[in-house]
This record gives C-alpha cells, structure tokens and sequence, in this order.
C-alpha cells in the first residue's frame, strides 16, 4: 500500500509521563513549529454557515 | 533521548477516499489518530513556554493525566480529543506567545487542563487532589459534567478531590461543597448529556455541549443548559436529521456516525445555520431553528471542514513558501486564501450532492428549497474552482484534489431547476461577485486615469486594454442593497413581502420582480440625482445584464474598473457621466477578464 510521510510527528503510542520529559531534536523542531503558529493570526480558525434567507453568503 | 521519532503517514487510499467525498472508519481513524498527536504536541509545548507557578500548575495536572492514562488511555485519549481540549489549547498557545489579547483571566485558561486531568482522574478512579477554576459560577470537567457551587462567587478557584466511586468540589471559607459521582445528577451537578440516534443498524452518539467554556471555539462563554423541553426538541431534531441521512445518504450517515461527537446547540437567534472550527474536530455547532433537513446538510457540510482541517495537519495541498494570495469565494464577502477555497469547493460540494437528492422528496415547497440550494451551491463551486485553477501555488495533491471535485460537481449534474429559480441564483451569484470586486479589488491607478482622460476628451475606445487590479480587502465601501432580500422573498412568490414594500427602492424592486425597464430606468434616474450612488451604478449594470447580449457588460464584470473611471472624471469636471453612453464606451475599452492579483 503507497503512503506518504507527512511532516507530523506520531506521538500517539509515546505515554504521557514520557512525553513530559522526552528530549527528541525532532520534537524541539515541531515545537518550534507550533510556537510559530501561536504567534500567527489565525483568521481561519472557525467555519461559519450563514443561514440561507437571512443574508447571501454573508457569514457571521 | 530518542534519535528520531516516528511520523504519521498517509496511505494513498485515505486521499482518494478524500475524492470521493464520504471516507471510511480507517480513514477517520486516521485522521483521529493525526488529531491526538497534534493536541500531545500542543501540550509539550504548553509544558515548555510556561513558567513559574503556571509550570508548576500544569506539571500537577500533567501527573494525574499520566496516572489515569495507565489505568485506561481510552479514557485519556479521548479526553485530548475532545473539541474543547484542542480551542483551549490553541488558544492557551497563542495567548502565552503573545498572538492573543483578550480579557479572560490567563490562570483560569491555564487551570481548564486540571479540569481535564480532574475529569480523566474521576472516570479512571484515580485518586487525585487537584485545583480546578470556577469560571461563570461553574466548574466545568469535559466528558463529566458541570458542577455549581452554592456559593454567590462567579470566578476563582476550588479543590477537587477524586476518590474510586466519589468525588467532592470544596470551595470557600466557610467551605461549600458538592458530592458526586460521574453519572448521578445532583443539585449542585449536572452530568454531560448524550443523544443516541438513528435507525438500526446505524447509530450517532454526540456529546450534547451546552455547558463547556470553549463550546463556541472561541473566549469561555458562560454555560446555558438546555431545559427538558429543549433537550426533547434537540433529541427528536437530531434522530429526524439522522434518519434522513440514513435513508437517503447513507454514506454519508456512516461518517458522521464516526466523526460527530460534539453538538453545541446555539441560541435560536444566532444568525449562523452551522459553524466547525480547525481545533475542534467532531465537534458541530448548529441552531435549533433549522430543519431536520438543514440540520441534516449542516452535519455533512461541517464534517467536511473537520475532515479536511484535520487531513492539513497531515498534508499540505498547496506551497506555503509561496507569499500567500486571496481569491474570490462565492459564499463569503471576504478575499480568502488557498485554505478557504478548498474548504468551501470540498464542503459545498458535499451540499450539492446532498441537495440534489432532496429535491426528489419532500413537499412541493421543500423541493423548491432544495432545487435553490442544489443550483446556488453548484454554481458557486463552479466559480470557486474556475477561479483557483490559475496560480493558487496548488501542489500535486492540492490539484488533485480540486480536480476530484470538479469531477463530483460534473457527477451531480446540472440538472434543470424551475426557471424563476434559476434565475434568481443567476441574479445573486452575478451580484455577489460585482459587489465583490467592488468592495475588495482597487484597479490600477494609470490605467484608470487613461480611461478617464479618454472619456473627458472624447477619444474613441481603440483597442480594449487591461486593467488589473490588486486585493485590498475593504478599499471601497459597499452599502447592501434591497436587491439580494427581495430576491430571495421573491422565490417564495412574496418579493417585498419581509417588509412593507413601499419602502423598498421601486428600482430594486423591479428589478426583483424581472421588471427590466423599470428597473433601468429607475437606477438611471438615481444616477442623475447623485452620480455617485455606486449601488445604483450597480443596479443599473445588474438590470442591463438582464437583456441579451448585455450579460457580462462592464458594470457587472469589473465595477472597480467603471466606478473608478467614473470617480476620476467627476473629479475633473463636475459634469453629468451619461451612464448607459459610459458603460457602452468603457465596455468596449476595457478587455475581459481583467486581471486581479
């Protein structure tokens, strides 16, 4: 079966109490990674659905 | 330390599941699975940017998470994924990296995560002793329940302690307290409310959130709990809603079944049908207005949001290196990004599908409703993806995934609706792009003062010429028009019925009702009484696109372009602009399409 790597990090198995403490060059990146994203304005972050009737296409 | 970690990967299957619109348990699963690693990376980083006190804050809560994750991570895992944890996250995030500001206190975002170990703790029988915020009067756990203490105090702290089989919220000096167990109301607590719905084999269960801080994806809102007869109304709404999508579309039945967990009934007046949010997978927020129809296609357009911003966390579909561009939505006012066109072309396109069938059932007015959401939608992905096709940065998969939409769209037909209807969603989707270009596109300024120098010295047009234009959001007001009301009271035989019509603009009002000349002849006279009245320019351009042959005059095609010329020639020479003389001329010096960047 053809996958693809994607650029996110599987931390799914790793427990909690190893996360905590776990020191990975890989993980510091990724952190890095969502501490740029923090910094961004996200103006995507909810999708509205107007109510058909009570404006054209015009979101909340 | 570890050398290299894992990274999620993607089958090929999962995207084309993508292409066809509904996906399967494995690819939800997938897409699942990429959501608990983003929420446990989120945390780290919480962990590692907080100091002091709120450090030693989170390590406490961090344990306790720990000790019941080794009792059941079942538990733990889906408490992570609740909607609320990822909007609390994100937004804890952007606030301790300053992209935030806002007015709710930092300690009692913080301490939502010993909510969430609280909350974890109580349903593995870990014994934990923890501090919780009381925000709006309540503490609230995910998954448990909210918990009101007798005290008058709105906003601060209380200990909780979890034992086995029990727990006790104290808060206050003379102490208060609240005794419970997870899944018995008492009168200081009231336990998270399921629906289960659906015809056998089929089955939904959603978390029922009207009490959670971040239910709405946004600040902590405070809790309002549905009465009985509230949560009848939403059960029986949501079983309707269910049923239809059993019936009718069962695939997509199937994946809402797996990927809805979480409705957030809204107030009756808010003025939203649905709303998802990126951080908030499996949750949809919807307004207890609707039908059990439109709830229905609210369930399937908001889980094609979720789906498609959790498949970004994974993949990307275009070049973010690439300085970003906005584009033109059909269903939105506002200039949007590569992101927001394939969200909206990928949920619409689930609506047409979904319309589609529902025009074959229901009452003779349902049907009406359903011919007119079929042919809106399918027109306004048709625009959407015309629009993208050129220097959107798309990457492979981003091509072809707006090409398996196209091929969805082609699939769904352009089945024939009642004329009137179609041609009102001819008028809107032609003036919503008008006013469109004319609220947000700002044409170039030496092309405008060539044409306006043109008309002023009585040049003949030579050949047509380009005029392109930048995106600047909001660079020239827009006043709404009557128009885009009359039109839509017009479909259900009532034009100017919502309100009195002798108050409605006789020209928009003819214009609704297909009166041409009138209509005409009405924007012209306003024209001449203030040759600056741009939604007359408009109206006069929209009622002329009416005729044969006039479809696509310059009113209607680049607006920005004509009301610019016009505003520099008024400033010249504070002379009358003939307005149907001026059209014709500028029509034919101007070439098509102009081009936007």
């Amino acid at each position: 079966m053809q996958t693809f790597e994607t650029g996110l990090l599987d931390l799914t198995a790793i427990p909690l109490g190893e996360l905590r403490v776990l020191r990975a060059p890989d993980l510091d990146s990724a952190i890095a990674g969502e501490r740029h994203r923090a910094e961004q304005p996200d103006e995507d972050a909810v999708q509205v659905q107007a109510n058909v009737g009570n404006g054209f296409g015009i979101p909340a | 330390m570890h050398e290299e970690l894992a990274r999620h990967r993607v089958p090929r299957s999962l995207l084309e599941e993508f292409h066809t619109g509904p996906v399967s348990e494995r690819a939800i699963a997938v897409l699942r699975a990429g959501q608990l690693s983003r929420r446990k990376l989120q945390l780290r980083t919480l962990l590692d940017l907080v100091e002091g006190a709120a450090a030693e804050e989170i390590a406490r809560a961090w344990q306790v998470l720990s000790a019941a994750e080794r009792r059941n991570p079942v538990v733990t895992d889906e408490l992570l994924l609740h909607p609320s944890v990822g909007v609390w996250l994100t937004r804890t995030l952007r606030k301790v990296s300053g992209g935030l500001a806002d007015s709710t206190p930092f300690w009692a975002e913080l301490g939502y995560f010993s909510s969430v170990a609280a909350a974890a703790a109580i349903r593995t029988g870990t014994p934990c002793t923890l501090t919780v915020p009381v925000v709006h009067g309540v503490t609230t756990l995910p998954t448990v329940g909210q918990l009101r203490l007798p005290t008058a105090f709105p906003i601060g702290t209380a200990e909780l302690r979890a034992g086995p089989r029990r727990a006790v919220l104290r808060s206050g000096n003379p102490a208060v307290s609240v005794d419970f167990t997870a899944r018995s109301a008492t009168s200081g607590f009231t336990p998270a409310r399921r629906i289960v719905a659906g015809p056998p084999p089929w089955t939904l269960t959603v978390e029922v959130d009207d009490h959670g801080p971040y239910r709405e994806f946004s600040a902590p809102v405070p809790p309002r709990l549905l009465d009985s007869v509230e949560q009848a109304e939403w059960a029986k709404l949501l079983g309707e809603a269910f049923d239809i999508l059993a019936t009718r579309h069962p695939a997509y039945a199937a994946e809402i079944s797996l990927g809805v967990t979480t409705l957030v009934p809204l107030d009756a007046g808010a003025p939203v049908s649905g709303a998802s949010a990126s951080s908030a997978f499996g949750a949809v927020a919807a307004c207890p207005k609707a039908s059990a129809t439109e709830l229905a296609e609210v369930l399937v357009h908001e889980l094609q949001h979720s789906k498609l911003n959790a498949l970004f966390d994974l993949v990307s579909f275009h070049d973010r290196d690439i300085p970003q561009r906005w584009f033109y939505a059909p269903w939105r006012d506002d200039p949007r990004p590569v992101p927001g066109i394939l969200h909206g072309i990928f949920a619409f396109c689930s609506a047409v599908e979904f319309w589609r069938y529902q025009r074959r059932h229901g009452s003779a007015e349902e049907g009406r409703l359903a011919d007119f959401h079929y042919a809106l939608r399918h027109r306004q992905v048709r625009q959407a993806i015309d629009v993208l096709s050129p220097g959107a940065g798309l990457n492979d998969l981003g091509r072809e995934f707006v090409d398996s939409v196209d091929r969805r769209l082609a699939a769904a037909g352009s089945d024939e609706v009642p004329g009137d209807i179609a041609e009102v969603v001819t008028k809107l989707t032609v003036e919503h792009r008008a006013s469109w270009l004319l609220h947000h596109v700002r044409p170039d300024t030496a092309a405008v003062t060539a044409l306006a120098d043109a008309w002023l010295t009585g040049t003949a047009p030579g050949a047509p010429t380009d005029v392109p234009g930048s995106i600047v959001p909001c660079c020239r007001s827009v006043r709404p028009a009557a128009r885009v009301g009359l039109l839509q009271a017009g479909l259900s035989g009532q034009p100017g019925s919502r309100a009195n019509p002798t108050r409605q603009p006789a020209d928009d009002l003819a214009y609704a009702c297909g009166d041409t000349e009138t209509a005409v002849a009405g924007y012209r006279a306003r024209i001449v009484t203030n040759p600056q009245d741009d939604q007359a320019w408009l109206g006069l351009g929209l009622a002329m696109a009416t005729r044969p042959g006039h479809e696509d005059n310059v009113l209607v095609r680049a607006p920005h372009v004509a009301l610019a010329v016009r505003d520099r020639i008024l400033a010249q020479r504070r002379t009358a602009v003939p307005a149907t003389e001026f059209a014709e001329w500028l029509g034919a010096a101007v070439r098509v399409p102009t081009g936007i960047s």
